[in-house]
């Protein structure tokens, strides 16, 4: 049995030829991997596309060399935020062997901000935390566009177009509708209830034929006979006439009801017009509330810019030294999570050091200087370090002038309450302009001042925006407007007679639930005068709720309020008739009586006769 | 995945016929098992295939392995997540990855990974199952088919190739 071997020495020949392939392939590829990597996971990072235009990794220095980086803008993929010329990054190689990247100093040459972008920057991964950030502050529930739709003018009482049932005089009237029926059909039974016909044809009957008639002739007996026939005819006329008595006692109490029917239906538009007044939408004319509407969106546009990085800085920045997780790396297989372990002494995951940064600003002659940027100790473990991440940027000494911007930020997540702070301030220089909200309106500040001073203390942010320039000039462009022409014009008309501006906008609360409140100077003004229009507005206004009162009413009442008039009239007409034409054979009557018994008036004749005298 | 399935097949085949001892392959797969069921690209995979090649245990066991423990392993990848998971998460070893962490080239091993850490553990614990089951069954093999096997037109045309040549290099002594 021969003696078994461990080594197979004749393996290290191919083993080291696999290595040395694998070292070329690095020494071909690791630039472009390393190009893409920086890419990709400053993408994710940052939630918004980085592009280097080439990098160089110099082992030698332990350095890295970038060109044209291009950083694009979250908030306008059109634009980019930053873009570096050069950047240099010298790097400690022992930290390396632990994975943690040291940066001992990086520089950025030839910064320039805000440029436009050859083509739309990519979407940044939508599951990423920036990304997520980012979708949180687009949506916050600040509707300053709310307050723009008070400054339209009164609006006129649709709800009575669509629904006119809903008006009061409307239901008087229908009501009443009904009672009018009703009362026609009574007094119709009524009238149907009285016989009068029967009762006038046997009393003309009973005239005619004792029209003739002789006592002298008709003896003793035959004239008592007839007297008798006479009798019963007055007494049927009698009765008769109390029944239309009655009749014209209930038609009158059914006319009274209907009248006061008619009053209940002017009162329900008395009514109605006070709802309609009610209905209008009066506009809200607090300075505050113009402001907001005006110069809302512009002061929602910078503050959420500020917000979406000191959350970014929040995120990556954590305090204290408990294992922090994150995804694991992208490979096919399952990502699992990746656990940090910081540890006092040691190198935190992510330093620089030291980074330096310039750039230019203005465009040539007077306004062109000069500005270097300083970073120290950014760190994702800034309780290792125990300093505050530090941010400077000012005009160089040599260029030092009344134009100016400076800034300064401390990032302090040394303990294990963050604090943030930020403060940056434009003086004198050009402000870039923008649009006002939904307005066809845009103002260009021209030179002026504008700070920025935003303060985080665990999830509580501060963040005020100020802008002041003493010289601005507002433009109109063609863009159609939900604004209606007369108030347009108006607003137009004092924005373009304002010569200097100044907004300030503050923003409280949490990033999630933030309030804002903007003033301006502008806002006073447009108050003013929007009070003075709106005056005779709202009197328009009324008139026409008015007018649209009357409308519905005119088309629902007007025929009701006839009907009662006609049956008004109808009952009069029928019961004076009826009353006429009792009279009329009574009368006659009467005076066949008085001729049958001769002149005895007042004489009792055989049975019940009165005779009237 | 045709091409695949003939490495696997030819893996299969080398292996079984190979002419190391059956413990020499059991060995190889019980390492190859490492890059099937462990995250490939790391560092103590770098480690697995020196040791594979550099050992001697047969090189085509070790293809054999990896081959045939590789989509075992992506099955496996929820549990591995888990077990590295709770070992991770357990605030009785932080103080142990706290100073591995923090040890020179230990972190680019990638051990701080649940799903590294999870089906390396899970390896450990499979591979001595894995040794023995290999050497049974090819110990079985040689005893029953494999002389039949040998004699197929196709294992001559594969032991024929220039893949068999370079195979050679590293076949057990």
């Amino acid at each position: 049995m021969g003696k078994i071997k461990i080594f197979r020495w004749r393996a290290v020949g191919p083993l080291l030829l696999v290595l040395i392939l694998l070292g070329v392939l690095y020494w071909i590829f690791s630039d472009q991997i390393a190009e893409t990597t920086t890419e990709e996971a400053s993408t994710e990072l940052l939630g918004t596309q980085v592009e280097v235009g080439s990098l160089t990794i110099n082992e030698r220095d332990a350095s890295v060399r970038m060109e044209n980086l291009e950083v694009a803008d979250p908030f306008d993929r059109n634009r980019n935020l930053l873009e570096a010329a050069l950047v240099t990054v010298d790097i400690e190689p022992v930290p390396l062997l632990e994975k943690k990247l040291v940066v001992s100093r990086i520089r950025l040459q030839d910064l320039t901000f805000g440029s436009a972008r050859r083509r739309p920057a990519a979407a940044a991964p939508p599951d990423g935390f920036a990304a997520k950030t980012l979708e949180t502050i687009r949506s916050w529930p600040l509707d300053v566009q709310a307050s723009l739709q008070n400054l339209l003018p009164i609006d006129t009482i649709r709800s009575i177009i669509l629904d006119p049932g809903s008006l009061a005089t409307v239901q008087a009237a229908t009501r009443l509708a009904g009672q009018v029926d009703s009362a026609r059909t009574a007094f119709q039974a009524g009238v149907a209830g009285l016989a009068l016909a029967p009762v006038l044809d046997t009393a003309a009957s009973v005239a005619r034929r004792l029209a003739a008639a002789n006592p002298l002739t008709l003896g003793l007996d035959g004239t008592r006979r007839a007297v008798s026939d006479v009798k019963r005819a007055l007494d049927s006329l009698a009765a008769a006439r109390r029944r239309l008595e009655q009749l014209q006692a209930g038609a009158a109490r059914g006319v009274t009801n209907l009248e006061r029917g008619l009053g209940q239906v002017d009162a329900a538009t008395q009514l109605d017009y006070a709802t309609a007044r009610g209905l209008l939408k009066v506009p809200s004319f607090s300075a505050p509330q113009v402001s907001r509407a005006l110069f809302g969106q512009v002061s929602i546009d910078r503050l959420q810019q500020a917000a979406y990085w000191a959350e970014l800085v929040k995120r990556y920045l954590p305090p204290g030294l408990l294992p922090r997780e994150r995804p694991g790396p992208f490979r096919v297989r399952r990502a699992g999570t990746t656990f940090d372990f910081p540890r006092m002494k040691e190198y935190p995951k992510f330093w620089i050091e030291r980074g330096d940064a310039n750039f230019v600003l203005g465009s040539g002659g007077a306004s062109e200087a000069r500005y270097s940027v300083r970073i120290t100790d950014l760190t994702s473990a800034p309780a290792i370090l125990g300093r505050p991440t530090r941010v400077s940027a000012e005009r160089t000494a040599r260029d030092a002038g009344p134009r100016r911007v400076n800034i300064d930020a401390v990032i302090d997540h040394t303990g294990p309450n963050p604090r943030d702070s930020l403060q940056a301030s434009v003086t004198g220089l050009r402000l870039p302009g923008f649009d006002l909200g939904p307005l066809p309106f845009r103002v260009d500040p021209g030179f002026g001042n504008s700070r920025l001073l935003v303060q985080l203390a665990g999830d509580s942010i501060l963040a005020r925006w100020t802008l002041q320039s003493d010289r601005v000039e507002w433009s109109r462009h063609d863009r159609a407007s939900a604004i209606p022409p007369p108030v347009e014009t108006l607003l137009w008309r004092v924005l373009s007679g304002v010569p200097a501006l100044s907004i300030s906008a503050q923003l409280t609360g949490t990033i999630r639930q933030p309030h804002i409140e903007v003033s301006s100077n502008i806002g006073p003004a447009i108050e003013r005068r929007l009070r003075a229009v709106a005056g005779e507005e709202v009197a328009k206004a009324e008139a026409r709720a008015r007018a649209m009162v009357d409308s519905v009413v005119a088309i629902h009442v007007t025929p009701i309020k006839r009907r009662v008039s006609a049956l008004k009239d109808s009952v009069d007409t029928q019961l004076q008739a009826g009353q006429s034409r009792l009279d009329q054979e009574k009368q006659r009557l009467d005076e066949l009586l008085r001729r049958l018994s001769g002149g005895l008036i007042g004489v009792a004749l055989p049975g019940r006769v009165e005779v009237a005298g | 995945m045709l091409t695949l399935l003939i490495k696997f097949i030819q893996s299969l085949v080398k292996s079984l016929h190979s002419e190391g001892t059956p413990g020499q392959v059991a060995l190889g797969v019980a390492l190859g098992a490492c890059l099937g069921l462990t995250p490939l690209m790391t560092l103590h995979n770098l480690l697995i295939f020196a040791a594979i090649v550099l050992l001697n245990v047969s090189f085509a066991g070790g293809m054999l392995g990896w081959a045939l423990f590789t989509p075992i392993g992506f099955l496996l990848d929820p549990i591995s997540d888990s077990i590295g998971r709770a070992l991770l998460d357990a605030p009785s070893l932080r103080s142990v990855w706290t100073e591995w962490y923090n040890i020179p080239v230990v972190p680019l091993t990638e051990f701080n990974n649940s799903v590294v850490l999870g089906s390396i553990i899970l390896w450990a614990f499979l591979s001595v199952p894995i040794f023995f089951l290999a050497r049974f069954g090819i110990a079985r093999y040689r005893a029953t088919i494999g002389a039949r096997v040998s004699q197929l037109r196709i294992y001559k045309a594969v032991k024929a190739s220039k893949v068999y040549n370079l195979y050679r290099l590293f076949r057990p002594d």
